[in-house]
Formats: C-alpha cells, sequence, structure tokens
C-alpha cells in the first residue's frame, strides 16, 4: 500500500474548520498552539498552512462561532487567544456527526464484498 | 562571516511587515497577531540551536509570502457582518448631517466673532478662510481614523456599535438635533452679518464666496472619504495603493479632479489677497495639482518616471485644450487664456510642480524603506 507522506491540501483544508473547533473544544488556545497540537497529534502527517489559519479563525470568528481576546502569555508578550462560544459547540456536533456519516460510508464501501463469486 | 552586521530583530521585523502594511488588506490586529505567531515560531526554532537570523528566516518562509496571506485575508476581510449594514448606513447619514451641522455652525459663528475683533480687514477674510480650511482638515482626518478599525478611535466606534448599537445611534442622533440648532442659529447670524457688511459698504466682504468655496470643499472632502471606504469594498485596494496600479485614463480624470479642486482653493484665495487679477491662481493651481500628483504616483511600480511626468502633466493639457476651445467660441476678445504668455506661465509651473513632487517622492520611498 501507497504510504505518503503528508495529506493531500484539499483535504486538509476541508479538514481545517472541525479541527480548529475540535482543539478549541479542549481550552482556548491561540493561532500557533493549535497547529503545533495538530502537528503533534497527527504524528506530523497533518501540517496545516500556517498562513491560512488565521483567516479560518476570522472567518469562525465573523460567524460567532469562537470569539477572541488579547492576553499576556507567561514571557510577557501579547497572545491573541480564541475560545469557543455556546453555537461554536453546536456547529461542532453538526461536524462531527456529517464526518462519521462520511466516515461510515467509506469503511462500509472498503469492506470486502462476501457475495461475489 | 564575522564581517556582517548584527542581526537586528526589530529592524527585520519592520521589514517584514511593510509590505503587509502596504498591501493594506490586514488590521493592525491582524498583523499583530501574525507577529506573535512568527515570534512564537522562531522560539520554538531557537530551541533547536538555530541562530536568531536563521529562525527568522525559516519562520517567515512557514508563514507563507505576502501573496498567499493578502490573497487569503482579503477574501474575507470585511469590518461589518453583512447584516449589520443598514445600520451602517443609518449611521453614516447621521454622520453626514451631523458634521454637515457641525460645519455649518463653526463657519457661521466665527466670521461673526472675528469681525467684532478686527474689523473691516483683510485679517478678519484670512483668518475665516484658515479656519475653514482647518475644519475641513479636521473632519477628513477625524472621517479617516473613524473608519479605521485599528486606530482607537475606529475600534471604539465599532466596538461600540457591535455592543450597543442603539445606544450609539441614539447619541448620533442626539448630536444631530443639538448641532441643528446650532446650524439654525448660526445661519441667522451669518445672514444678519452679511446684511450688515452690505449696508455699511465694507471693503473687505468676499465672506459669502469664502463660505460657497469651503461648502464645494466640504463635499469634496465626503466624496474623498466615500471613495476611501467604497473602493477596498469594490477593489480590494485602498486608494492611494489603487492609484499607484490605476490605468491612465484613471489618472487623467483624477489629475482633473485635483486640478479643478486646487483651482477652487486658490479662487478664495485670490479674492482676499488680489481681487483685481486673479490670473496667478491658474499658475499656482497647476503646480500643485501636478506636485500633488507625482507624490501620489511616486511610488507606482506600473510607470516609469518619464510616464509618470507626463501623467502629472496630462490633465493640465486637457483642461487647457476644452478651457481654450470653449474661450474661443464663446469669448469675443481675446481670452487671456492666450495673453500675456499664459500657455507658457502654465505648463512651466506645472513642471516644476512635478519636479518637485517627484523629487518628495523620492525622499517618501526613502523613508518607506528605511522604516
Amino acid at each position: 500500500m501507497l504510504q505518503q507522506e503528508n495529506l493531500n491540501k484539499e483535504l486538509v483544508a476541508a479538514a481545517m474548520v472541525p479541527l480548529v473547533l475540535s482543539v478549541l473544544a479542549q481550552q482556548e488556545n491561540y493561532g500557533y498552539e493549535i497547529i503545533r497540537q495538530v502537528r503533534e497529534l497527527s504524528g506530523g502527517k497533518l501540517d496545516l498552512a500556517e498562513g491560512t489559519l488565521y483567516p479560518v479563525l476570522r472567518k469562525l470568528e465573523q460567524r460567532g462561532l469562537v470569539e477572541s481576546f488579547w492576553q499576556t502569555a507567561p514571557n510577557d508578550r501579547q497572545r491573541k487567544y480564541y475560545r469557543l462560544k455556546e453555537q461554536g459547540r453546536n456547529a461542532l456536533a453538526t461536524e462531527r456527526t456529517n464526518w462519521n456519516l462520511v466516515n461510515q460510508l467509506l469503511q462500509h464501501l472498503w469492506m470486502p464484498n462476501p457475495s461475489l463469486t | 562571516m564575522d564581517a556582517q552586521p548584527q542581526f537586528n530583530l526589530t529592524a527585520a521585523l519592520q521589514t517584514w511587515l511593510s509590505p503587509f502594511k502596504k498591501s493594506g488588506s490586514f488590521t493592525d490586529d491582524e498583523l499583530n497577531e501574525l507577529t506573535s505567531h512568527l515570534l512564537d515560531s522562531m522560539e520554538a526554532l531557537q530551541a533547536k540551536e538555530l541562530s536568531e537570523q536563521e529562525a527568522f528566516l525559516i519562520a517567515t518562509q512557514r508563514l507563507g509570502p505576502v501573496d498567499l496571506l493578502d490573497q487569503e485575508f482579503t477574501k474575507l476581510n470585511r469590518p461589518v457582518l453583512p447584516r449589520q449594514e443598514p445600520v451602517i448606513l443609518l449611521l453614516g447619514v447621521l454622520c453626514f448631517i451631523g458634521s454637515r451641522n457641525l460645519f455649518e455652525t463653526i463657519t457661521g459663528f466665527v466670521p461673526v466673532w472675528l469681525a467684532s475683533y478686527w474689523g473691516d480687514t483683510r485679517i478678519t477674510l484670512l483668518l475665516d478662510a484658515g479656519l475653514c480650511l482647518a475644519t475641513l482638515l479636521g473632519l477628513q482626518l477625524g472621517g479617516m481614523r473613524l473608519i479605521r478599525e485599528g486606530h482607537w478611535l475606529g475600534q471604539n466606534f465599532f466596538g461600540r456599535l457591535k455592543q450597543r448599537p442603539v445606544e450609539l445611534t441614539l447619541l448620533l442622533g442626539l448630536l444631530v438635533g443639538v448641532s441643528a440648532l446650532g446650524a439654525y442659529f448660526a445661519q441667522h447670524s451669518f445672514a444678519d452679518f452679511l446684511t450688515m457688511t452690505a449696508q455699511k459698504q465694507w471693503v473687505n466682504q468676499q465672506f459669502y464666496h469664502i463660505h460657497h468655496i469651503c461648502w464645494l470643499g466640504f463635499y469634496l472632502v465626503w466624496l474623498l472619504m466615500f471613495l476611501q471606504v467604497v473602493l477596498p469594498y469594490a477593489t480590494n485596494q485602498r486608494l492611494f495603493v489603487w492609484l499607484e496600479q490605476a490605468p491612465a485614463g484613471w489618472l487623467v480624470v483624477a489629475g482633473l479632479c485635483v486640478f479643478t479642486c486646487c483651482l477652487g482653493l486658490s479662487i478664495m484665495g485670490m479674492r482676499i489677497l488680489a481681487p483685481e487679477n486673479g490670473i496667478a491662481r491658474f499658475y499656482i493651481s497647476a503646480g500643485l495639482a501636478s506636485l500633488l500628483s507625482s507624490v501620489v504616483l511616486a511610488g507606482s511600480p506600473r510607470y516609469t518616471a518619464f510616464k509618470r511626468l507626463l501623467l502629472s502633466i496630462a490633465p493640465l493639457f486637457v483642461w487647457y485644450t476644452i478651457a481654450l476651445s470653449t474661450a474661443l467660441v464663446y469669448e469675443e476678445r481675446p481670452s487671456y487664456l492666450v495673453l500675456d504668455w499664459f500657455p507658457v506661465k502654465f505648463f512651466i509651473s506645472a513642471l516644476v510642480g512635478t519636479l518637485a513632487g517627484m523629487w518628495l517622492g523620492v525622499l517618501k520611498q526613502r523613508n518607506r524603506v528605511v522604516a
């Protein structure tokens, strides 16, 4: 089986919103840390494009799914944190249903079919 | 290697940020966030034994080129949510009426007050004209700060709009009401004042003209603000950035507008300084208009220096051709447009203005690079 180094861009772009929402569901976080966590959890296979994360965060903010605030980090630098809002939790639940559906469908299709010859 | 100068992070950050600022698609808040990201990224890299300079280079590479980020951000960078647009429209109307009333109050009472001190002198006229211009300038600057999301005034305004839109609307409504009252009284006192100067046959009684031209300026300021707000919506570029890349036809039209504005303002000045012979206003306006045009175009990546020179003078040539053709048709005696070396003086002042503007433009560019 062909083992790919990284996932293709389209898939990463499609998964961006549920990934960001899921990371934020654990705790409030800032951009750099979100990317780092996703990279670490995927074993380095899923790398969110750094420049494209912020427009996505802003879009989520405009849709009222997350809210942002500046906070001073322990090293005395200002960081912009994002927090999931109630509406964001609902959106995440919907995303979860959808992705589960796709996942189940693919699993079903990929199962070896015993009835053939 | 040792001969290389010390890497300066602050300067490097400034250089890195400057094209982002120039593109006009990022708010200050977003730039702060990107900078903070860059510093975090550098910190992680430096922990892996990389030098500060190496970490900076890799971190900026990872964040991506300006073009890419610009594309991503312009797609969504709208300070206002769609459903708020009617509210914004209403606020815009209130701001217009409010500023109009305020302008009328100030320019109505001030000449009366000035005349009570200085009487029938040119000082009264000059002070009056100066104050009108200062009010216009204040209006323009205040307005621009208000619509810029990064400035505290704009942040305050939009923050309030988000949290308490009703309160903000009521506040503006109150301002409109109170300023309307002021404008009403100011208008009457100004009208009485004009009657008084006419009755007493004052020598310096051009207040009426000054104020009419100031009103012209007032509407032009609003037009400019309108352009500065609408253009980013339509083309995702700020006015000046757009001008630097605009096609030549648009630039000539814009140049004509600038020249007519300069002409209007210089008419006001000439009525006070030299009421008998105001021809000099054409030379002053030609110089000023071409100076402004060449300063604005100085950073243009699209046009060479020679083309910029031509573009700064072209609107004046267009204006002169139109003015001369109408003068030849309608005026029986020889027009002042051909007498007394008018065209030569006119275009020489334009050329001087353009060259001075280009020189200022070079200084501006240098500052931009240094910053």
